[in-house]
């Protein structure tokens, strides 16, 4: 019998190097992270868990996929004092997924988990054939995934959608945690009297900039909200629906990452043109007849995106919504 | 009529409509220690993007004099690492108006830069006795129209210093604004712990069956402040802990803790139960005044491991002054839920540490079995922590590990810091972002302050009665020695500072 991970021990091995860094009393930990991560590229997981310290204290699990050889377990822990002196800890425990894979089934590492406080489990890898979230749907209260590492972001929500009746476990996508800014700004831009007559007589939108995911939900967003008709295609950069029988079109042009910059552009049936484009430097122009002012845009982080779904309870209402109307 | 369907939904949908704010005593301590600083962060938060903010003052300065004061004002702390690109972004937005506050041709100016905004906030941040000029001249150049849009107006404290005074301002106030568009601000209620009490009590199953007189035996609220009056002699002299902290915080605290559960959470409704909580308070006639209210003034101590000087030598003060820089009191509520519960409050200034706080005593267990054996049973005791750390205690007895049944008390501990990580927005950003989309839940309504400070003023003309000399206490003490007499009747202590 293999032995891939020894609760007691790695219980034992936690609380003594948690001592040998600080004596004094630690924070409670406050949820259980588990990260499923490609043992090649860990770049994003080390600026989460960076962001992450200090702020909350949790116990993370760390899966690293493909990793070779023999599955084995390896445990670290960072503390930080408070200004009470009390430290707050990241735990945290590493499974080095071997050739059997062992260190990918929650049978490994649940027994690690800390009872009566959250588990969230982040996909952190390519979501194709990926048992999201139905593998982890008896030991996860929520599971963080990023269509941005899908082939086909439409396909796989699609068919999540299809499926939510049988998972019961919430799910959020970074994607649209990403977007978040973009639709505030939206938002915000045909908030006043002047614009709102623009916002519910548009012929089209151009996202230029976004990933293809990002460029997918945010149309989604904006057309579930505007109860445009028509069917998504699938494989399009350019979407092609209906407001009370007028055409509206939407595309997506130059993807990359949405924070490397983005112009979106609002064209009414009555040939206005309407501006978002960010400056690159923190901040966006919003530009349009007699309109022109700046607004703050700025694009979590990828710690900030974690820590801001970690603190909520459920999925947001409003992905479930643009997911379900695919 | 267009709707916004994009809005719906989204956590942040908190967003004003385009707005212009005047800033009335631009160039004071607020405006750099609050107000700009918290309108900087709220546009990074990305919380207001269509604004002018002007600043309405008698320094001549210019509108680039104030985009440059306002650049100071963001430079450092919290905002050192900001981008200066985001800085400039927001200092474009930023104008200023060089007029005394009653001269007419001040008003008009500003009358000019507010034509077009839809949303149009007026913040006197100036002196008392200025108010009554602003206010009038506001009115007349119409200024207090809220068509098209809205015009709201902030008023910030002392809101009168007596029952008469207060009357008299929210009626200056009536002459020109609408209840609903009048904002009295007490950035106390803006601060997560305060607004948290509501969510403790009414967002969890579990304390509301016990928050009554059949298990709770009694409340303290403690505001103690480590400092001294420092360079506020004069204006502390006018006014006094009563007056400075009672009437609007402490009380704040105390109608939240005790009120009725609202319907909703509609800013009329929490604030109805409020005032019903205030006109059930007990009054502290003449006669009852030296039984329960304690007052007290700082003598020379040490706090903090510096020794400090006396409240009388402090500048500004005179050397035989009656003003209190202590006051403890105990009251109750005349209601079903609460009859008989003793409230006990105490505020200082100069006392051993910077602690506000309030306690929640639960009654004793009908039978004491574990006492007999070497035991140091306590009551339990719900701690809600305001400064300087925002959190929540209970404290409970648990058995010590051992052959034999000895128990002790323990803590159940959430400090906000730890449990949310970042710090806990300001409290002027709260409160700012809710007058301007017109939530005035956690502003304070005309009979709230006219109730409250009906009480009040009682026990003041009855100090103002007494000749007495007020009894003295040492700076960096708990308060002085006669405060403690206030608790014997319930057989307790005040809490450790």
């Amino acid at each position: 019998m293999k032995r891939y991970a020894d609760p007691q021990a790695v219980e034992h091995q936690l609380r003594k190097i948690q001592q040998e860094i600080s004596p004094n009393e630690a924070r409670t930990n406050l949820f259980n992270l588990v990260v499923y991560v490609s043992d090649q590229d860990d770049r994003l997981l080390m600026e989460a868990l960076n962001y992450l310290h200090g702020k909350r204290p949790a116990r993370v699990i760390v899966i690293r996929k493909n990793h070779g050889g023999v599955t084995h377990t390896d445990v670290t822990a960072r503390c930080v004092p408070d200004e009470n002196d009390k430290v707050l800890c990241i735990q945290e425990i590493v499974i080095f997924s071997g050739d059997d894979k062992a260190g990918e089934v929650p049978e490994t590492w649940a027994p690690l988990l800390i009872r009566e406080i959250p588990v969230f489990v982040w996909w952190l890898d390519s979501l194709d054939q990926a048992p999201v979230p139905q593998l982890f749907d008896d030991v996860a209260d929520r599971c963080f995934i990023d269509t941005a590492f899908c082939d086909h972001p439409q396909g796989f929500l699609k068919e999540l959608a299809k499926r939510s009746c049988e998972l019961k476990t919430p799910l959020s996508d970074f994607s649209w945690v990403r977007i978040g800014p973009l639709q505030k700004l939206a938002a915000n831009f045909f908030n006043t009297q002047e614009m709102r007559p623009h916002l519910h007589n548009l012929a089209g939108i151009t996202l230029q900039g976004g990933l293809p995911s990002e460029a997918l939900l945010f149309f989604q967003w904006f057309r579930v909200k505007m109860n445009w008709q028509g069917e998504s295609d699938l494989s399009a950069t350019e979407w092609h629906y209906t407001q009370d029988g007028k055409p509206v079109v939407l595309k997506h042009l130059a993807p990359k990452a949405l924070n490397r910059g983005f112009t979106l552009t609002f064209e009414t049936q009555d040939g206005h043109k309407l501006e978002l484009k960010d400056s690159g430097e923190g901040y966006a122009k919003a530009s349009g007849p007699a309109l022109n002012y700046s607004s703050i845009f700025k694009m979590p982080t990828t710690g900030e995106a974690l820590l801001q779904e970690i603190d909520k309870n459920s999925s947001d209402r409003l992905f479930l919504e643009a997911v379900e109307n695919l | 009529m267009f709707t916004n369907p994009l809005l719906d939904g989204l956590q942040f949908a908190k967003e004003p409509v385009p707005f212009i704010i005047t800033i009335f005593g631009a160039t004071g301590d607020l405006t750099r220690r609050k107000l700009i600083p918290a309108l900087f962060s709220l546009f990074l938060k990305g919380n207001i993007s269509q604004f002018k903010i002007v600043g309405f003052a008698r320094r001549t300065w210019t509108g680039e004099t104030f985009r440059d004061e306002a650049h100071q004002m963001i430079a450092g702390g919290a905002f050192a690492s900001v981008p200066e690109a985001q800085k400039k972004a927001f200092l474009e937005k930023l104008d200023y108006v060089s007029s005394t506050f009653d001269d007419p041709e001040g008003y008009k100016r500003l009358a000019q830069l507010v034509k077009g905004w839809e949303g149009r906030l007026f913040y006197l941040s100036t002196p008392p006795d200025e108010y009554e000029a602003i206010i009038k001249n506001l009115g007349a150049q119409n200024l207090n129209q809220s068509v098209p849009g809205y015009s709201r107006i902030i008023v910030e404290k002392p809101f009168g210093r007596d029952l008469a005074s207060a009357k008299e301002l929210n009626e200056i106030l009536a002459s020109v604004f609408d209840e609903n568009q009048i904002y009295r601000i007490d950035h106390y209620l803006g601060k997560e712990t305060v607004q948290n009490i509501l969510v403790l009590r009414f967002g969890n199953g579990i304390f509301e069956p016990l928050w009554n007189n059949r298990y709770i035996d009694h409340i303290q609220i403690t505001v103690a402040e480590s400092l001294g009056v420092g360079t506020r002699g004069n204006y502390y002299e006018k006014s006094g802990a009563m007056r400075d902290m009672v009437q609007n915080h402490i009380f704040q605290l105390m109608t939240l803790l005790t009120m009725e559960p609202p319907n909703d959470l509609s800013p009329d409704t929490i604030r109805t139960e409020k005032v019903k909580v205030l006109k059930s308070l007990r009054p502290i006639t003449f006669k009852d005044v030296k039984t329960y209210t304690v007052r007290g003034q700082y003598g020379p101590g040490i706090v903090q491991g510096q020794s400090v000087k006396g409240y009388l030598e402090e500048d500004g003060v005179n050397p035989d002054s009656h003003t209190e820089t202590f006051v403890a009191l105990k009251i109750f509520l005349d209601t079903w839920r609460w009859e008989g519960v003793p409230i006990f409050i105490r505020t200082g200034k100069s006392l051993g540490r910077r602690v506000s706080e309030v306690a929640v005593s639960f009654k004793e267990p009908p039978l004491h079995i574990f006492n007999n054996r070497g035991s140091d049973t306590k009551n339990n005791t719900l701690v809600i922590h305001i400064q300087p750390e925002e959190g929540v205690t209970f404290n409970v007895n648990a058995k010590i590990p051992g052959y034999t049944t000895q128990v002790r008390p323990v803590s159940m501990d959430f400090a906000y810091g730890n449990a949310f990580g970042e710090s806990t927005p300001e409290a002027y950003e709260r409160l700012l972002l809710d007058a301007l989309v017109g939530d005035s839940t956690l502003y304070t309504r005309r009979d709230e302050i006219e109730t409250s400070w009906a009480f009040i003023t009682r026990i003041l003309q009855g100090w103002a009665e007494d000749p007495a000399p007020l009894p003295q206490y040492r700076a960096g003490s708990s308060g002085p020695e006669e405060a403690k007499a206030l608790l014997s009747s319930v057989n307790q202590k005040w809490r450790k500072l």
